[in-house]
């Protein structure tokens, strides 16, 4: 069974997700009587848009409330579904049979009307006596509602209907009466488009006060006083004040008494309209003076400063105040000029006015809290206040008197308020102009004339690697050569020896002696000198005898050597038979090749 | 040998001489000339006391920012421009330069937005325009001079430690030169290999070819800084700070 109706129910929510758009126009009821009221309510299964109202629904009807826009969602299965309803309450004006046009809406770039409905309006309270009323019933009403509009109405009364833009304007709405008022339901305020307005209150509490117009008397009630200040010039229109009046009057049907007919008594709602009034707003007199801002009345100003002698950093308190009568309200103050070292904060407005002697008067008063961060003498300038004045219609400026505040003490030591230290200031910027220009000697180029990029520039920058590789080489070959002395002196001694040894054998020839000898002994000699390494110096037999006995040379070859070289010194001076000349250069030529060959 | 080393002094005594300009009185009077004139706010006098050193074929960077500040003050914002923008090219960091060309510039029609640069192009200029190009020519050379010295000591002797330590300083100084000379060689690129121009006539189309019957892609005013792309006769084809590029008559513009 639960199974069976969950069923049911997904199916019902299924049908409902499937649901065509459709705009529904639902009325309270179909049959109303004039000053009766009903509710037509449009409703939407989507949410739709841009909705158009009937077009009828204002011209047949009196709109008591509407459109009242309601909007529902719902989710059902995770699916969201929305809908609207604008409805309204109405209210017929005439009897007869009325059709309200189709309402339309907008859905998805598709629009939607309603079907049109049909609204009988009858005469009377149709709920009771429908169907019952006669030629002369419809007759004595029409004739009773024409004694009520004379014996009930509204009336707008204005203090005066030219008035100064930003003067005040009382406005009052009087419910003049002498019908059996039972109350008042409903009041539709009206709108004061264009105007500052501050209500009166109005004490409902001793009733009404009693005034006669034309020898009537009438029971007066005031519904509402209000102020009003034009916010601009040019005819302005107050929209009426609407009322619905609840009155008792003799009913339709008699009851036959026993004094005769009786007239049962019946509450008829009636609406009560003011009429329009219009005002006519005149502008200021053109070219106000400088620093007026828009205050208009009689007004007193007032600027007070204390203390005038104080401390640096303590504070003092510079007080504006605006009283009088005027707008108050919508009045400014005045902004003065702050002497500099001065520290001001925002202002605090302390505002004192009323409207209880039907117009608005009072004060206003703001109160600067300054600061000075700096000791001296200052001067408060003068501070002007320019208002309206509707008495003597010109504009009137009240200038106070310049004060003189004395701030004694210093900044640096600072009381404790501020920050301790030299107070800083910003340095303000004036005004901005290019900089001068530069007076040093400048240093003049050839135009275009650039260093870089020149033959001199690369020429530079190439000339220290080759210079580098230059001396490089330059100092490669000097090493060389000095590393290499000995040994080329020892290649060169063979040579050297031979070549002397040659020059002997020619001398030999030539049997010049002594010179033979000599040529022999250098020869030896040199090829030692050269071989060992040893100076001229140093040259002599023992210290070739030394020098050979360092190298491996044999003792027999060295005796030889020594031997062959005493000989040739001997021979020199004294002729030597034992060997004979031949003998000794071949001698000599051994004992080289044999040094060669032991000196390695 | 010995001829060698006659020939590079003789070839050093060259170029010595050419660096240097004869800075003759002539030229420091006419300049004070302008300075005392320009100061009494004659402007027009200043400016051609300047003009006349200009004209005899000489240049600097105070001397072109002195005729830049005439020109501003005799309203002819141009002028001021391209004079400011000369001076910026010998003193790429000169700061007074760059505040007075910036004053000048917000009084120019043509308001472009420049392509925005990356951080590291804006510091990578800063630091090629912290000293002018000759300068960094000349410490180039100072530090390849340095460079082969090192490369000589490490050559020459024999202690480690000072080969060590002269090795170290010729790959600093090869470096340092290196980079000196890359800057140099950056500024030369920015200022004289790729040329700049002000726009002259008050205003001027741009258009989509080199000659006046092509599509007016745009209209700039005088006062704008252009780069210059391309010659092609007359015409020449110009790139706007924005990046946009077109073709302007030759006599529109003259060049930084």
């Amino acid at each position: 069974m639960r199974n069976f109706l969950f069923i049911v129910l997904f199916l019902v929510s299924g049908v409902s997700l499937a649901q065509t758009p459709t705009l529904q126009a639902l009325v309270s009821k179909n049959t109303v009587a004039v000053g009766g009221n009903f509710t037509v309510s449009f409703r939407f299964n989507y949410s739709g848009e841009d909705f158009t109202a009937p077009g009828n629904l204002t011209k047949d009807f009196r709109i008591l409330s509407g459109p009242n826009k309601s909007t529902s969602m719902s989710y059902v299965n995770g699916k969201m579904s929305s809908s609207v309803s604008y409805s309204y309450i109405l209210s017929p004006l005439n009897p007869g049979e009325y059709k309200l046009e189709p309402a339309k809406i907008n859905f998805e770039n598709k629009t939607y009307a309603s079907q049109s409905v049909k609204i009988t309006v009858v005469n009377g309270n149709t709920q009771q006596n429908q169907g019952a009323q006669t030629q002369s019933d419809v007759n004595k009403k029409q004739k009773q509602k024409k004694q009520l509009q004379k014996n009930i109405y509204l009336e707008l009364q204005l203090s005066k209907k030219n008035a100064y833009q930003g003067e005040q304007i009382v406005a009052t709405y009087k419910l003049y009466n002498r019908a059996q008022l039972r109350g008042i339901e409903a009041q539709r305020l009206p709108e004061f488009d264009g105007f500052y307005t501050s209500d009166i209150k109005v004490d409902n509490s001793n009733n009404h006060t009693r005034e006669v117009l034309n020898g009537i008397p009438y029971d007066v009630y005031v519904l509402k006083k209000t102020i009003l200040i034009p916010q601009k010039s040019g005819e302005l229109t107050l929209i009426p004040l609407e009322v619905d009046a609840v009155v008792q009057v003799q009913g339709s049907k008699a009851v036959n008494t026993w004094f005769g007919p009786r007239y049962q008594m019946e509450d008829v709602q009636v609406l009560l309209k003011s009429k329009p009034v219009k005002i006519k707003v005149k502008p200021l007199p053109a070219n106000p003076p400088t620093g007026f801002n828009g205050a208009v009345g009689n007004f007193k100003f007032k600027t007070n400063l204390t203390p005038t002698t104080l401390n640096v950093n303590d504070a003092l308190t510079y007080s504006i105040q605006i009283s009088g009568v005027g707008n108050l309200p919508l009045v400014n103050n005045p902004v003065p000029e702050w002497p500099q070292e001065f520290e001001v904060y925002d202002p605090k407005l302390k505002s004192n006015f009323n409207n209880k002697t039907n117009q608005i008067q009072g004060s206003k008063k703001w109160e600067y809290l300054v600061i000075p961060r700096n000791n001296g003498d200052y001067e408060f300038e003068p501070l002007s206040f320019t208002f309206f004045n509707l008495n003597t219609k010109k504009y009137e400026t009240i200038t106070t008197e310049p004060t003189l505040v004395k701030v004694t003490g210093n900044a640096s030591s600072g009381n404790g308020h501020g920050a301790p230290g030299v107070n800083r200031q910003d340095v303000s910027r004036l005004g901005t102009d290019i900089r001068f220009i530069h007076t040093r000697p400048p240093e003049l180029e050839i135009t275009n004339n650039n260093f870089f990029h020149s033959v001199w520039y690369y020429f530079w920058l190439i000339a220290p690697i080759f210079l580098t590789i230059l001396a490089y080489v330059v100092m490669r070959k000097q090493t060389e050569l000095q590393s290499d002395t000995v040994g080329l002196k020892k290649r060169k001694a063979t040579k050297f020896a031979k070549q002397q040894l040659k020059q002997a054998e020619q001398t030999l020839n030539s049997n010049n002696k002594n010179e033979f000898y000599e040529v022999v002994f250098k020869a030896l000699n040199g090829y030692m000198a050269n071989k060992l390494n040893i100076s001229n110096a140093d040259l002599n037999k023992s210290h070739i005898r030394i020098e050979l006995q360092k190298t491996n040379v044999s003792d027999s070859t060295i005796q030889l050597l020594m031997d062959t070289l005493d000989h040739c010194e001997m021979a020199r001076f004294a002729p030597v038979t034992s060997i004979s000349d031949s003998e000794l250069l071949s001698q000599a030529q051994k004992i080289i090749i044999q040094l060669e060959n032991e000196i390695k | 040998m010995r001829k060698l080393i006659f020939l590079f002094v003789f070839i050093i005594s060259n170029s010595m001489a050419i660096q240097a300009v004869e800075i003759t009185p002539h030229y420091d009077s006419l300049y004070s000339l302008g300075n005392s004139a320009y100061q009494q706010q004659k402007y027009d006098t200043a400016l051609q006391s300047y003009m006349r050193i200009v004209e005899s074929g000489v240049e600097s960077a105070d001397l072109y920012f002195n005729i830049g500040n005439s020109h501003y003050k005799l309203q002819q914002n141009t002028q001021a421009i391209l004079y400011y923008e000369k001076a910026l090219k010998l003193s790429p960091q000169d700061k007074d330069v760059r505040y007075n060309l910036d004053l000048a510039n917000k009084r120019i029609v043509d308001k472009i937005e420049s392509l925005p640069t990356p951080f590291y192009i804006n510091w990578w200029r800063s630091l090629v325009n912290s000293l002018t190009m000759d300068t960094f020519a000349y410490l180039s050379i100072t530090f390849i001079i340095m460079a082969m010295l090192g490369l000589l000591v490490f050559i020459r002797t024999h202690t480690v430690f000072v080969k060590r330590i002269s090795f170290y300083l010729f790959i600093v100084f090869l470096l340092a030169s290196g980079i000196t000379f890359l800057f140099a060689k950056s500024q030369y690129n920015a200022n004289y290999s790729t040329q700049h121009a002000i726009v002259l006539s008050t205003r001027t189309n741009i258009y989509s070819a080199p000659n006046t019957t092509s599509t007016v892609l745009f209209v700039v005013h005088d006062g704008l800084k252009v780069k210059i792309l391309k010659t092609e006769q007359q015409w020449l084809n110009i790139m706007l700070p924005d990046g946009s590029i077109g073709w302007i008559p030759e006599e529109a513009l003259v060049v930084i």
